[in-house]
């Protein structure tokens, strides 16, 4: 009868055992099984009792304490940024729309004179983030559109669909220049939902808002949210860059 | 162990701090645990589970959802280990990840192998009785799943000194828990 080294034994157990005919012989012999399944208690005995369980129970918040201080601060915001959470935050504010209808003005000139920047890709994706306001500050009136019951739309609102449909003509014609087929078919919904909002009465465009509201908010939510995993991969891509 | 949500993790990716304070208090105790298995050492373990975490942090961004999330911290506490160990022998001036046991690490001289001492303490003295690189290949391959192949990459040596090494691992184990764990 051949006999197998504990090498051996611990390979086929390790499911390691390179050696196929091998490994066929020891589990076909019953003095080696018997070993195996040794070797196996013993293991599983280590595996089971091997716990250091002195840790207190708010471990993790002890650890936490002790390397909160030690983690790099994540990157400052810069302006766009700051400017996006100062629009959102501050409802329908006219300074809000101001801020989003001047940087869309900027980044379109900045889209017409490509040819003059040295930077194509920083281009790029000054115009994502100023898109992502866009898209963010148009999310946020459509649902409150959605959730209007009143027999007449506010001045307000009114007033911030005509900006929104202002401003969305610019990034319009600024996508068109750039050949962006989606953004640009995405842009003329919004653009249709908002002139049915400005020129109607809630009566007169419920029917169509209600219809389209919904779809429409799910595009701008997942075009924004598309934006931002671009613009997150951007800004991974020049940290290597730079830390190259 | 059951994993964090992946929303939560998707905004720790995105740099938001206190997503990271919650996959810190999820995984903490897991880390520490492992490097433990890792070094048999308590203070190094904490040391090492606070390493992994900051080093985590610095790396979410490359995180893709590859594979679990856990997968992805146990490696980072797999390398911060070897590390750990490296700096430590350096410091003491021996060869790295040598092949000769860390005596001045051995928990509790004092205690034999005896009834005073449960077997959970006995199993980790007797890890501890095995060399640095004998306990990472044997806890990486049996305790972690890694493949022959994968443990020799981390540790840097052949696919033969690997499996050497884990059997030698296992021996002194068997010597010195058999008759303990045969009653």
């Amino acid at each position: 009868m051949k006999t197998f080294t504990d090498y051996e034994i611990l390979m086929v157990y390790l499911k390691e055992c390179e050696d196929k005919q091998l490994e066929n012989d020891i589990l076909s012999s019953p003095e080696a099984c018997i070993r195996l399944a040794e070797l196996e208690i013993e293991m599983s005995h280590i595996e089971d009792n091997l716990n250091h369980d002195n840790l207190v129970d708010d471990y993790g918040s002890q650890l936490w304490n002790n390397i909160a201080s030690k983690l790099e601060e994540p990157q400052k915001s810069n302006w766009i940024d700051k400017l996006g959470h100062y629009i959102l935050s501050s409802g329908f504010s006219k300074v809000g729309l101001a801020a989003v209808f001047v940087a869309s003005i900027s980044f379109y000139f900045i889209g017409h004179n490509q040819a003059e920047l040295d930077n194509q890709n920083n281009n790029n994706q000054l115009l994502s983030q100023s898109m992502q306001l866009y898209l963010a500050q148009t999310d946020v009136f459509l649902t409150q559109v959605k959730n209007t019951t009143n027999q007449s739309y506010s001045p307000l609102m009114l007033t911030t669909a005509k900006q929104l449909l202002s401003t969305n003509r610019i990034f319009k014609a600024a996508t068109i220049n750039r050949k962006d087929k989606q953004m640009s078919r995405l842009l003329t919904e919004i653009e249709l939902v908002l002139t049915e909002f400005s020129n109607s009465s809630p009566e007169q465009s419920k029917n169509y808002l209600y219809d389209y509201n919904n779809e429409l908010l799910f595009k701008v939510k997942s075009t924004n949210k598309q934006l931002r995993g671009q613009q997150f991969k951007l800004q991974q891509i020049k940290k290597q860059t730079t830390v190259i | 162990m059951q994993e964090l949500d992946d929303k939560i993790i998707k905004q720790a990716i995105s740099g938001d701090k206190m997503a990271f304070r919650s996959i810190v208090l999820h995984y903490g105790k897991v880390i520490n645990r492992l490097a433990f298995r890792f070094t048999s050492n308590a203070h190094n373990a904490e040391d090492i589970a606070q390493e992994t975490f900051i080093k985590a942090y610095k790396a979410i961004g490359k995180f893709n959802f590859d594979a679990k999330f856990s997968t992805w911290l146990y490696r980072i506490t797999c390398n911060a280990s070897i590390d750990y160990l490296r700096k430590s022998q350096r410091h003491s001036n021996n060869q790295l990840l040598d092949e000769h046991p860390q005596v001045a690490e051995k928990p509790n001289e004092t205690i034999s192998f005896g009834d005073r001492i449960d077997l959970g303490r006995q199993i980790t003295t007797a890890l501890s009785e095995l060399s640095d690189v004998e306990r990472l290949a044997f806890t990486m391959k049996h305790h972690q799943g890694y493949s022959i192949q994968e443990t020799a990459q981390v540790l840097k040596i052949n696919n033969n000194a690997c499996k050497q090494t884990i059997y030698r691992a296992v021996q002194k184990l068997r010597k010195l828990l058999t008759p303990m764990v045969s009653t």
